[in-house]
């Protein structure tokens, strides 16, 4: 792993991205890190990042957030690139699990915002399309409305209720065996 | 992104988004979705995110355990179907909970096909202590709860001479009562403390006669474990409070043969007596404190004095089968056998009207109670190691299902006896997210 890990920090290293963010802060990051982004990763493939990368969606508050993941998450693949060429399984996962633990309390602390700042983080993965990001976001909207009766689902999110007494009656005898 | 407030959160999702939020909760965290709002609903429904077919909905059949013999044995209707090959049990299950199975070592989801081993027990502890609570609807995970019989005098003894036991006039359980619990989440036992609602059971004094070792009998339902304790009284333990009641038997009689269940209203017990009256009754919770209530009450005419038409059982065509799990070696599917014109299936509504073909009128004396149908007010009967029999509650109507003697059984020792039984509902719920290993 060391040696294809340096390899890929060295190529990395060469090639900087400049994403800019809807109001117009310039953040530099590594490929490898921007890479994390499939709609970068296209970006980059098809040559049309140069002069930056204008990411009109996001703002320079959560797209610091976003990049702050990416780093993280960037020297964990490129570790399990390394692992399937240069290491045996065994002492992969060694190396890998102590990684792991930690990479897990970097996503719980990450996970640690206003309910406002954790959508935006969903809208940003979802546009930049980043697999790893939309998951632990959006796994934590579902918890959040877990055991909750649909009157503080509602209350939660101010959604208004538009079923009528007699639909959600219904509602409520289809999805009896659900409560069994 | 700041010009929104934190209103209306939810519609700034698309739609493909919070398919996969909702795609990500449990049945009834969706099915509770499905009541928000019409949107929520129209999403739910298009994308078929409501995985109705995750939680049990049948009764597959009854795992027997038989004394002496290694592996229980699946006895079921012969046109069961086998959607794929089934990870059978290779020893006596221990308990039955929403299609998973609790032998001695671990929990295993025959349907499923998984296997999640279970840690060394915390000292003091045996298998026959545990129980198991599995709530697909709720959570993929499982736990296993540890139920300490009541201080046994003879360990007494020695342990007064270390002042470490209780005194035999101190409350049994006590308050909090302290429980081992393992969860799958963590993948270890860890103790947790419940406090009593309500009146206590008795004292340790009351608890040293006919003391239990063949394990307890337990039931989930609503979010409650049943388990009967001491052959004296079932302990209900609400797990979202941490709390447990005790409930008290329904009737002064000698409860050896009480059996506890799980079916169509909710939580039963049965006592089959030695002069072959069956009597059930049905847990009222709605009363305070909770209390049984007679729910039948079959008579003597079970064993001799009525001739009545309706205790004979009706033989009809295809009888339900055996596994024969001991006589195979090292297969561990079972093969769907040739289906039978006509079965018996409690899910078809003309089985009480079908026709009286029963040519024998076999006399039936005392029964030993297998089990409830989980979903339907039908009781499992045995006669001796022999044959098997479905009891309609509502109309008292017998019928014959098939013969439970296994092959090794058969023309051999006449003590042998059923251990243990257990209603089995296949859940399709995949592996356990974390500490479960699939086989």
């Amino acid at each position: 792993m060391a040696s294809a890990g340096s390899g890929d920090e060295k190529a990395a290293a060469a090639a900087m991205i400049t994403l800019i963010s809807s109001d117009n802060e310039k953040f530099e990051v590594t490929e490898a890190t921007a890479t994390l982004s499939q709609t970068i990763r296209h970006m980059i493939e098809d040559g049309c990042t140069d002069g930056g990368v204008p990411l009109p969606n996001v703002t320079s508050k959560i797209l610091a957030r976003v990049i702050e993941y990416c780093k993280k998450h960037a020297t964990a693949a490129a570790g399990e690139e390394g692992s399937s060429s240069s290491f045996s399984d065994a002492a992969f996962l060694e190396v890998d699990r102590a990684f792991l633990e930690e990479l897990e309390e970097f996503d719980d602390a990450f996970l640690e915002v206003d309910r406002a700042t954790l959508f935006d983080l969903i809208l940003a993965a979802n546009y930049l399309d980043i697999k790893g990001l939309l998951n632990l976001t959006c796994q934590k909207v579902a918890d959040s409305v877990k055991g909750k009766t649909p009157e503080q689902i509602r209350e939660m999110y101010n959604i208004v209720n538009d079923l009528t007494p007699e639909e959600e009656a219904e509602i409520r005898r289809e999805t009896q065996w659900a409560f069994e | 992104m700041s010009q929104h407030e934190e209103e209306g959160l939810m519609r700034l999702l698309p739609d493909d988004v919070l398919a996969d939020v909702l795609g990500r909760a449990v049945p009834r965290d969706v099915a509770t979705a499905r009541r928000v709002c019409r949107a929520w609903r129209a999403l739910i429904d298009g994308r078929g995110l409501l995985r109705r077919d995750l939680v049990p909905r049948s009764l597959a059949g009854l795992f027997i355990s038989y004394d002496g013999l290694h592996f229980p044995e699946l006895f079921h209707r012969p046109s069961m179907e086998f959607a794929g090959p089934y990870m059978l049990p290779w020893s006596r299950p221990r308990g039955h909970c929403n299609g998973v199975l609790l032998l001695y070592d671990g929990l295993l989801n025959p349907a499923a096909q998984w296997w999640a081993p279970l840690p060394e027990l915390p000292p003091g502890h045996f298998t026959n202590d545990m129980c198991l609570v599995f709530d697909p609807a709720v959570s993929p995970h499982c736990e296993v709860f540890l139920f300490p019989c009541s201080p046994h005098i003879r360990d007494n003894r020695r342990h007064v001479e270390s002042g470490a036991l209780p005194l035999l006039e101190s409350e049994w359980p006590p308050s909090p009562f302290m429980l081992n619990v393992f969860s799958t989440v963590t993948g270890e036992w860890r103790e947790r403390s419940f406090s009593r609602e309500g009146a206590s059971a008795g004292t340790v004094a009351d608890m040293q006669k006919d003391q239990r070792w063949d394990g307890h009998p337990s039931v989930y339902w609503r979010g409650a474990l049943y388990v009967y304790c001491e052959d004296k009284f079932v302990m209900r333990i609400s797990l979202s409070n941490n709390t447990y009641q005790i409930i008290q038997p329904p009737c002064e009689i000698e409860m050896c043969e009480f059996h506890l269940g799980k079916s169509e209203k909710g939580v039963y017990c049965a006592l089959s007596d030695d002069e072959g009256q069956l009597r059930v009754w049905i847990l009222d919770e709605s009363r305070s404190p909770i209390e049984w209530v007679l729910k039948h009450e079959s008579g003597r005419g079970m064993s001799a004095s009525r001739p009545d038409l309706s205790y004979f059982a009706h033989q009809v065509n295809g009888p339900w089968i055996l596994s024969y799990a001991n006589s195979r070696k090292g297969d561990d599917d079972i093969e769907a056998l040739a289906q039978q014109e006509s079965e018996w299936n409690s899910d078809d509504e003309d089985v009480l009207n079908t026709e009286d073909r029963d040519q024998n009128h076999q006399y039936i004396k005392s029964f030993g109670i297998l089990g409830f149908h989980p979903y339907k007010e039908i009781i499992f009967l045995h006669k001796s190691v022999d044959r098997g029999f479905a009891y309609h509650l509502n109309t008292s109507k017998l019928e014959r299902l098939g013969n439970i003697c296994p092959i090794p059984y058969c023309n051999l020792d006449p003590y042998c006896c059923i251990q243990s039984c257990f209603p089995y509902t296949p859940c399709k719920m995949a592996e356990l997210p974390s500490s479960g290993s699939q086989v």
